[in-house]
């Protein structure tokens, strides 16, 4: 029962998931920390930032984590699927009813809505992760630095990630 | 979403996307085989390893690869990007949908979608479930809070892109911000959503 209503939850949130993986993320955790109890918000950060440094989308990363922790490797599968069947379903469906659908809705319009939408989500995320964050210093002085960093190099994302884990090994180790 | 990946163009200079001009393409004469599924889950397969760092910065990247196959040109790829981008989900997810359709049908769009999440069931279900099971050693919990806040540092910098994408109302800012308390009252995001994007819809006909 544990696995299907986690499967159903997966399936649920790739649904609402505008403007990339990382809306996922706020919708994952109210379900799996908050509600659920299926993990520690500590763990939860922490698959966020291993979900960051290995291939594939975030949300990806922690249907088929979550699913293999909770029911094994099949559920690990099936989580994975069930998260992706949205946008395979929503395509299908766009490319027989677009039409239709865009006589009562101009699809800009609606675009514009979900972009909005999406930002609060991610914004959402972001809160998610700062809540496992220690408001010290030096944590602020790292934040900004990758920021700017980020905001004004062509550096890859990921090096960025591993030079905030390396700093981190320094400055964060218990 | 469509132009976020334009601001992302962008805020990076035209330099990102010259450099990833492929001068082998051969337009309009596919490689042997580029439509087979094998070769689509293959192809997503390798995208989904090399784009390693995740988000929009892996576009160009899929920009590359699969102009190589050559049955689509640069452009192409940019359209197929921007319909990709108005789907629910990853967005690595999303193009694979649409650019395994249009290189397979509905088969090549269920090979693209697994060869993108193939290598990553694999690294978490081996490497992922070992870096979390150890997470408390010390050197390794330092390393992942690191990165935990390099990531809110990202999403700042996403969200910042994904503004720029519409020139948006003071009434639009004050919703946002109005949303962003709500979350931080633990009101559930899921509502928040769909009152946003109800109110912004129809905000012109509600007369505000």
């Amino acid at each position: 029962m544990l696995v299907v209503r986690l499967i159903l939850v997966f399936f649920k949130v790739g649904f609402f998931a505008f403007g990339g993986g990382w809306a996922t993320v706020r919708l994952l955790q109210e379900e799996l920390v908050i509600r659920g109890g299926f993990l520690s918000q500590e763990e939860f950060a922490d698959l966020i930032s291993v979900s960051q440094i290995t291939p594939g989308p975030v949300a990806v990363n922690m249907a088929t984590y979550l699913g293999n922790k909770l029911g094994g490797f099949m559920a690990a599968i099936l989580c994975t699927l069930a998260l992706v069947a949205a946008p395979l379903i929503i395509f299908s469906l766009l490319k027989k009813f677009s039409g239709w659908f865009s006589s009562f809705i101009s699809p800009g319009r609606l675009d514009r809505a979900l972009n909005l939408g999406a930002v609060v989500l991610i914004a959402g995320a972001a809160l998610s992760v700062i809540e496992s964050i220690r408001p010290n210093l030096s944590a602020v002085l790292v934040g900004l630095s990758a920021f700017i960093v980020i905001r004004t190099t062509r550096v890859s994302p990921l090096f960025v990630l591993v030079g905030g884990g390396i700093v981190g090994i320094l400055l964060f180790s218990t | 979403m469509g132009v976020t990946y334009n601001a992302w163009y962008k805020r990076k200079g035209k330099a990102a996307l010259c450099r990833l001009e492929n001068p082998c393409v051969r337009e309009g004469k596919p490689i042997k085989g580029a439509r087979s599924l094998l070769r689509i889950f293959f192809t997503f397969s390798w995208v989904s390893i090399v784009a390693l760092g995740g988000g929009y910065s892996m576009l160009p990247i899929y920009r590359r690869e699969l102009t190589r196959l050559g049955v689509v040109n640069s452009e192409d790829v940019l359209t197929i990007i921007t319909r990709a981008q108005s789907l629910p989900g990853p967005i690595a997810v999303n193009f694979a949908v649409v650019m395994g359709s249009k290189l397979g049908g509905i088969p090549g769009a269920f090979a693209a979608v697994s060869g993108v999440i193939f290598p990553p069931v694999v690294v978490i279900l081996t490497l992922g479930k070992l870096l979390l099971e150890h997470r408390e050693l010390s050197y390794l919990s330092g390393f992942l809070y690191g990165v935990r806040i390099v990531v809110v540092a990202m999403l700042g910098s996403l969200i910042l892109d994904m503004l720029k994408r519409y020139k948006r109302s003071v009434w639009e800012y004050t919703m946002l911000g109005l949303a962003v308390v709500a979350l931080f009252w633990k009101m559930p995001g899921l509502i928040i959503f769909i009152v946003v994007v109800l109110v912004d819809l129809f905000w012109r006909r509600l007369g505000v």
